[in-house]
């Protein structure tokens, strides 16, 4: 049976006056019914794009060049935009970074949840307000609140709106770009474990996006490290954070601090992330490696399986086995 | 993150150097946005245009735009030498269309120059110093813009009988300062809590040198380009001022062309060029003027900037 | 609104010292104050006192009603805290001999210029007498008004000038009075008139006269203030003084440097405005070193580069080498990585420590990051709604938590290593609005071990008890409400009180341990018709020193000899 979302190769880019910026290129992963994902990586390394590219919701500039996105089977790139409406919100919905935002402040909270029910499902107002005031008790606010406006809200409780909205139409998928950054670390934690029950109680299936490796060990199954715009490593979370193979994860997992490990300095990734206009030669993470040697310069690493469900691309480990693409059904609607 | 030249120092550097460097560099950043702009090209094409008009006008102006021309009488019809024709005078249109040019420049850069003076001083003290210098300042200029300006820009000229060039100059600088003051004290409120302030204060800068050293250079592109807009309704000031005969009257300006021409009913007598020509050079001026303003305003101050 | 509220710490010479907590916590605006970017309402912050005087301070502090106590701790702030203004309040006898000063000085600046001027020319003759005239009525003034018994305050200079220029104005009539004596004039003295005269007779002189001699007044005031303080030890600490020693590390590499000024300028600026070196040699030189410190190698390279040219990581060095040109010894340092990219994080806290060793800089910390600071700090700080709950090596309060609050915040801190799962405490509910501070314990509404004494009001136990009557219990009560004392009541329905007073007991006895604000109920006794509840007295924990070095403010950990109870409301 088909994985609930499959991305293979996905390669998009961006037209800007100083070149074509090469945001993302040979994504591929997968995600199941009811399990969590992680994107990681810095700043510009493409994850944030990803998750538009799913949505279809990237900007006038931005085109996906080439790739497939598998949802239930069906390839979302050649979809119309009237098909790709249906789908969006009902089928997979985004809950986008800094949304708390991005609320309008002079409506009521009840209203914007509302919107988007009587939107995709042509519901009554009646019905959509009372699934409103169902959906805030079900991400942990009391219904009485519907009638208060954003700003009445922490910012804590403003996620928890955010997430409500996205829930609104049952999807299958939800995509959390950068959750709980903003937040401190006890609301973090008190939205991480929110979307944990959510997970649970609803079967849904999570792509959680973050620069914070701590909190996608704690929360997700599977992991996949990005770095400007290429997937460097995935696999499951326990396998890839203890022994990590791509060097940049190995980096990128020492730099973080232990709170419960020895009091040792984390390390550094000596460098900075390379310009997506003008990438490096052959592998993009070369100029920082301490393992790079001379084929890294020349040839971009691919994708390979290491072990069952382990990936890396780096020439440390043989390039022998690529990831076949799955056969691609069409399904009308 | 560009590539930057590596500037050999070596030794000591004089804080002159270091500014002028940096004062360079900027320069040059700029102007190179400029150049790849179509509407700051454009502007600049006009504002180029019309410069060369005003200075080069003793060259190229056929005859002295305020003496009877010896070959034909007043009031003829363009053609020929004189493509504009002749006023009531006798003097040749075109070479006053010409000559005109100049006031036109002249008083509007100058006068927008006092206006901005004056208004980014006020803007400046009463945005940084706040507290009830600053209610004191704004209710002022409250009055002052309540008065429509160009009502109290005739009234103030009416009353001054006489008026040189220094006099109108003057006149349109003085009543047209509150706008930038506005413009530019909100500016400040804004800076005064940028961190980089903060910062300043704490390595212990005074207040006269965060006011001159942080507040104003990040005000200055605003400024700057609010100044270029100025300019425009400076010269539309002076113009309304030259047609109601309020303005310098040795000199000829456009202003006053079209007034002659208003009371000499030149679109019925065949002489439409006497009314239109000065009307389109005071458009096109202008218009050159806000282009370049708006363009410069664009590449000054960017609205989106982050990371 | 209190931000901060009754903080004290210590940080010992090259250190690194940690203040961590959420946000709202206090912990920016305490950093900010000590380098006074934010005015401390109340309170020291004192600089290198030998540990005999810091031992005095404490002594001292204890007995504030104390009047040789008090002028002991004055000394000591003055000698030694950044934020001694001159807080001792005016005694009468004072305000008296100051205000008796200034009498004498007006009445001397009047008389004196003008008997001398009389005696020689005719007041108002000549501009050049009356610009004399005025200046030395301020200079006189000025002096007289300084010398002791004054006493000295910074408005002196301020009222001095301004008497000087009323005595100006009223000057003529002694002047001219004078000089009409001495003359022999006996005609009718008209005050108006000779009020008037030299303002019509020589206007551009008294003009001048008066602004000058406004000047001379606060110019000798100021001077001979500012020997006197100096002199009598009254002077406090400058902050000029101070500045080169305490630095500050903003948070926001984008936002803390001028987007107009070169690297070079923004990494002098603090020599220039200090004026520590003007001669453009050592300058550059200065500069050079600061930036190589920082690893930004060669220096050359950025000497002359814009803030938006250089890379986040880049632009946070830009603003280490600004605050080291100084050569500070203590820098506090405003979360300084949090917006930078992970892998550039680790490079920018090596600096730091780097410099820590080498130069010998003492560090405030201020982050909320814990994991940070498990890894930086030698000591740390835990702050909650303006208040330290706990402080400590970093051993005692990472590894050993004792308040509450501290062990829920590290068993919530997520790790990168998936191996290292612990048991979460998830507090319920976010951290009140610094407006409305919970009386007691300020952690006690959310704290999963509150317990009699930790400040139970009486509208959280009225709260609870509507809750669970909602919920179907306490069918014998008809309503809960507050009494006019502040007590908790509850109207009987049917059944009457004893009914009501069992099955509350039976309630509380069963619940208590889960919701937490039923603890907070001492007795039950039914009166005039209803069941009234007393609550437990309740305080504030102090914090106290468990251990050595280790403090904690905490119900549940204090020894219950010392701390002293009090009602609450």
């Amino acid at each position: 049976m088909p994985a609930l979302l499959e991305v293979r190769d996905l390669t998009i880019e961006f037209r800007t006056k100083a070149g074509i910026v090469h945001a993302v290129e040979g994504a591929s992963f997968n995600v199941e019914r009811g399990e969590a994902m992680g994107l990681a990586g810095e700043s510009g390394c493409g994850k944030t794009t990803t998750a538009l590219a799913l949505m279809r919701l990237l900007p006038y500039n931005g085109r996906i060049v080439r790739g497939s996105i598998s949802f239930e089977g069906r390839d979302l790139v050649p979809v119309p935009e009237d098909s790709m409406r249906a789908i969006r919100w009902k089928e997979m919905s985004i809950v986008f970074q800094g949304a708390m935002n991005s609320l309008n402040p002079v409506q009521r909270v009840g209203r914007q949840i509302a919107e988007p029910i009587m939107l995709h499902e042509e519901a009554e107002p009646e019905a959509s307000f009372k699934r409103a005031g169902d959906l805030l008790e079900l991400v942990g606010i009391s219904r009485n609140r519907l009638n208060d406006y954003p700003h009445e809200f922490s910012g804590g409780m403003r996620q928890r709106v955010m997430i409500a909205m996205a829930l609104a139409c049952n999807p299958k998928l939800v995509i959390a770009d950068e959750p709980v950054t903003a937040l401190d670390v006890m609301i973090q934690a008190q939205i991480l474990d929110l979307l944990e029950r959510l997970r649970r109680e609803l079967h849904l299936a999570m792509i959680l996006i973050s620069h914070d490796l701590s909190v996608l060990a704690d929360t997700c199954e599977q992991v996949t490290i990005m770095y400007a715009g290429k997937t460097m490593e995935s696999g499951k979370t326990m396998d890839l954070f203890t022994d990590p193979k791509h060097p940049y994860t190995q980096g990128l997992v020492g730099a973080f601090p232990d709170i419960r490990g020895p009091r040792n300095m984390p390390e550094a990734i000596p460098g900075d992330v390379p310009s997506l206009i003008s990438p490096p030669s052959g592998c993009v993470f070369h100029p920082r490696c301490k393992f790079a040697f001379d084929r890294c310069t020349k040839a971009e690493p691919a994708l390979t399986e290491l072990s069952v469900g382990r990936r890396a691309a780096c020439f440390l480990y043989p390039q022998v086995t690529e990831v076949p693409p799955r056969p691609i059904v069409i399904t009308e609607v | 993150m560009g590539t930057v030249d590596v500037v050999k120092v070596p030794g000591a550097i004089s804080p002159f150097r270091a500014r002028a460097t940096v004062v360079s560099r900027r320069m040059q950043d700029i102007g190179l946005q400029v150049f790849h702009n179509k509407t700051a090209m454009a502007g600049l094409i006009i504002l180029l245009f019309f410069t060369f008009l005003a200075v080069a006008a003793p060259l190229i102006a056929p005859y002295s735009p305020l003496t009877a021309v010896p070959d034909v009488g007043p009031l003829t019809l363009p053609g020929g030498v004189h493509p504009f024709g002749t006023n009531q005078f006798g003097y040749d249109i075109y070479s006053q269309v010409i000559w005109g040019t100049q006031i036109s420049l002249l008083v509007g850069v100058l006068a927008a120059g006092v206006a901005s003076v004056i208004g980014t001083a006020v803007g400046l003290i009463s945005g940084f110093v706040g507290g009830w210098i600053d209610e004191v300042i704004m209710r002022f200029n409250d009055v002052v813009l309540s008065i429509p300006w160009l009502v109290l820009m005739i009234v103030v000229a009416a009353r001054l009988n006489y008026l040189d060039l220094a006099g109108i100059i003057l006149v349109i600088g003085l009543t047209g300062w509150s706008v930038t003051a506005r413009v530019v004290r909100s500016q400040v409120l804004s800076l005064k809590e940028r961190m980089f302030v903060e910062r300043g204060r704490m390595i212990g800068s005074s207040n006269a040198h965060i006011l001159l050293r942080h507040i104003f250079p990040n005000a200055f592109p605003l400024i700057f380009a609010n100044t270029i807009l100025t300019v425009a309704i400076s010269i539309l000031s002076e113009s309304v001022l030259a047609f109601l005969n309020l303005s310098v009257k040795s000199n000829v300006s456009w202003g006053r062309i079209i007034a002659e021409a208003y009371q000499h009913d030149a679109l019925t007598i065949g002489m439409a060029a006497w009314i239109i020509v000065p009307g389109l050079c005071i458009v096109f001026l202008v218009f050159g003027f806000y282009l370049f303003g708006y363009a410069l305003d664009e590449i000054l101050n960017p609205r989106l900037r982050r990371r | 609104m209190r931000a901060v509220d009754g903080v004290d710490l210590d940080i010992r010479r090259g250190e690194v010292f940690c203040l961590v907590g959420e946000s709202g916590c206090g912990k920016t605006s305490t950093g900010k104050a000590i380098l006074k970017l934010v005015e401390a309402t109340d309170g020291d912050i004192l600089l290198e006192m030998p540990e005999g005087e810091a031992r005095a301070y404490e002594d001292v502090r204890q007995r504030p009603d104390d009047p040789e106590a008090r002028k002991t701790l004055d000394g000591l702030r003055r000698k030694y805290s950044v934020t001694w203004k001159e807080s001792l309040p005016w005694t009468v006898e004072q305000a008296l001999k100051s205000a008796g000063a200034f009498l004498a000085a007006v009445f001397l600046a009047i008389v004196a210029p003008s008997l001398l001027l009389a005696a020689v020319v005719e007041p108002f003759g000549d501009p050049w007498s009356t610009i004399g005239l005025c200046v030395s009525i301020g200079l006189i003034l000025g002096l007289i008004g300084s010398l002791p018994p004054t006493r000295l305050s910074r408005r002196t200079r301020v009222i001095l000038t301004l008497l000087a220029l009323g005595s100006i104005i009223v000057a003529p009539i002694s002047a001219l009075s004078l000089h009409r004596a001495l003359v022999g004039d006996v005609s009718r003295f008209d005050v108006g008139a000779a009020l008037a005269t030299p303002w019509t007779q020589e206007l551009a002189a008294m003009l001048v006269g008066f602004a000058f001699g406004a000047i001379a007044a606060g110019g000798s005031s100021s001077l001979l203030l500012d020997w006197r303080s100096r002199s009598e030890g009254m002077a406090g600490i400058h902050m000029r003084s101070i500045r080169r020693r305490l630095q500050l590390i903003f948070q926001d590499p984008y936002e803390s440097l001028n987007p107009k000024q070169s690297v070079y300028e923004i990494v002098s600026e603090p020599l220039a405005v200090n004026r520590i070196s003007t001669n453009p040699g050592e300058t550059s030189a200065l500069v050079r070193e600061a930036l190589t410190d920082v690893g930004l190698r060669p220096p050359e390279e950025f000497l002359f580069r814009f803030p938006h040219e250089l890379s986040g990581g880049q632009r946070q060095r830009v603003s280490i080498a600004a605050a080291l040109v100084l050569q500070p010894d203590f820098i506090v340092a405003d979360e300084p990585v949090s917006m930078l990219d992970v892998s550039i994080r680790t490079e920018i806290l090596q600096v730091m420590m780097e410099l820590r060793t080498r130069r010998g800089i003492t560090y405030l910390f201020i982050t909320h990051d814990l994991s940070l600071a498990w890894v930086l700090a030698d000591r740390i700080a835990v702050m909650y709604l303006g208040k330290i709950v706990e402080m400590g090596t970093t051993e005692q309060v990472i590894g050993h938590p004792m308040h509450p609050y501290t062990k829920a915040l590290i068993s919530v801190v997520p790790s990168p290593d998936p191996r290292h799962k612990v048991e979460r405490i998830i507090l319920k509910g976010e951290r009140p609005d610094p407006s409305d501070i919970p009386p007691g314990c300020r952690f006690h509404p959310r704290c999963p071990f509150a317990f009699e004494r930790c400040g139970w009001t009486a509208e959280e136990v009225a709260d609870q008890l509507r809750s669970l009557k909602a919920g179907g219990m306490l069918a014998t009560a008809s309503g809960v409400d507050l009494s006019d004392a502040g007590n908790v009541r509850l109207s009987m329905g049917s059944g009457g009180p004893d009914a009501l007073v069992r099955e509350l007991n039976a309630l509380v006895s069963e619940r208590r341990e889960t919701l937490l604000p039923l603890k907070g109920i001492a007795a039950v006794h039914a009166t005039n018709g209803f069941v009234e509840l007393s609550l437990h007295a309740s305080s504030e924990p102090p914090l106290l020193e468990i251990e050595p070095g280790n403090s904690v403010a905490c119900h549940l950990v204090s020894p219950p000899a010392t701390v002293s109870e009090s009602l609450t409301a």
